[in-house]
């Protein structure tokens, strides 16, 4: 692990330690973290980026950082709680209800931390609104996410923006923040982008891959899918809409997936999943550029969010 | 608009060959939508990134 994750995941670790004195939610705790500090980090990561890409120094930013994925955290619990997912988590072998308390503790402890670091207190305040204010987006975003009712591409884009990149932008912004006391319109913009793009390649792979979580088995509705269900128009592929519209069953249609995987490409399906989420990435790319930051911060940053 | 546009440049052979040379152009298309759309007929990977491992600051 390198030095500054080891550092991230470090600070997460103590946080923890002198937070939960009840032994059963501690261990619960601890594992959490340990697992969230095998993956990428990604926000912990970009609040940090973004700090010093804006002239900030000192090794305090680490904990705004862990206070960032101790929010990320926190939803990600509340989410699996929400779609019954992610059963390798050891949050998922805690019973329900003592994982939504984990869950509330470390939104909390997500505050908590923010507002402990050692930064000027007009800028902990400004970060711990901007903080508080993503994460009631983000609900936002998941309450339409889970009413499962989006019609178009548009409200697909609209839902995505609350939800996922709203997190995106917020530990971004966090980094923005406690370096220069303001936020930043070129960073609000470019991170949603950058959290655009990663949904739509989220959302293609989960359309793919049956074998665990697939949108099109749970008929969720992602761009990907809309795309591939308007395209539909051969006989050989109306089981795709049947199926989608409830008049099949996952038993008539489970064993469909290589066939599943043709249509999709045929439709074209997969070119304009890619089509889309690369224009938000070179979109992304174009608001970067006009920054004329220096060349470390942003091949940095452009390595961070491929 | 965008969908549909999409949808008429794939499946038109003659349409991905004026849309490279900039023959065809497609208003109401972003620069960087317009991007995305050529490397999809070009099949290519988005940008030459310096990849580093080393984003820890």
């Amino acid at each position: 692990m390198e030095d500054g994750a080891m550092k991230l995941a470090e600070e997460m670790e103590a946080q923890v330690l002198r937070s939960f004195a009840e032994d059963y939610l501690y261990e619960a705790a601890l594992a959490s973290v340990k697992v969230k500090a095998t993956e990428s980090l990604m926000c912990g990561r970009m609040t940090l980026l973004h700090y010093r890409m804006f002239g900030g120094v000192g090794d305090d930013i680490y904990r705004a950082a862990a206070a960032v994925e101790f929010m990320i955290l926190a939803l990600d619990i509340i989410d699996d709680i929400q779609d019954d997912d992610h059963k390798a988590m050891p949050w998922n072998d805690l019973p329900k209800n003592i994982a939504l308390n984990l869950a509330i503790a470390f939104l909390t402890l997500s505050h908590e931390t923010l507002l402990r670091c050692r930064f000027p207190s007009e800028h902990i305040h400004k970060a711990a609104m901007y903080l508080s204010r993503q994460v009631i987006t983000a609900t936002n975003g998941q309450t339409l996410d889970l009413l499962n009712n989006i019609a178009t591409e548009e409200e697909y884009i609209t839902m995505v923006k609350q939800k996922s990149a709203a997190l995106l932008v917020c530990a971004c912004m966090i980094g923005v923040i406690l370096a220069t006391g303001d936020v930043s319109p070129h960073v609000e913009e470019y991170a949603m982008e950058i959290g655009v793009s990663a949904q739509i390649k989220n959302d293609f792979r989960d359309l793919l891959n049956w074998d665990h979580k697939s949108d099109f088995l749970q008929r969720k509705r992602t761009l990907p899918l809309l795309f591939l269900l308007s395209s539909i128009n051969q006989e050989d592929e109306r089981w795709v809409a049947d199926y989608f519209e409830g008049r099949l069953e996952l038993s008539d249609i489970q064993h469909r997936s290589e066939e599943f995987a043709v249509i999709v490409e045929r439709t074209g399906t997969s070119m304009y999943a890619s089509f889309r989420e690369r224009s938000s990435y070179y979109h992304f790319r174009e608001i970067l550029d006009s920054m004329g930051l220096e060349s470390p911060w942003k091949q940095a940053l452009i390595a961070a969010a491929e | 608009m965008l969908k549909e546009m999409f949808q008429n440049i794939v499946k038109n052979p003659q349409a991905q060959v004026q849309f490279q040379s900039g023959q065809l152009q497609l208003a109401g298309m972003t620069s960087w939508e317009r991007k995305a759309l050529m490397d999809i007929i070009r099949n290519e990977k988005p940008g030459n990134v310096m990849r580093t491992n080393r984003y820890w600051y």
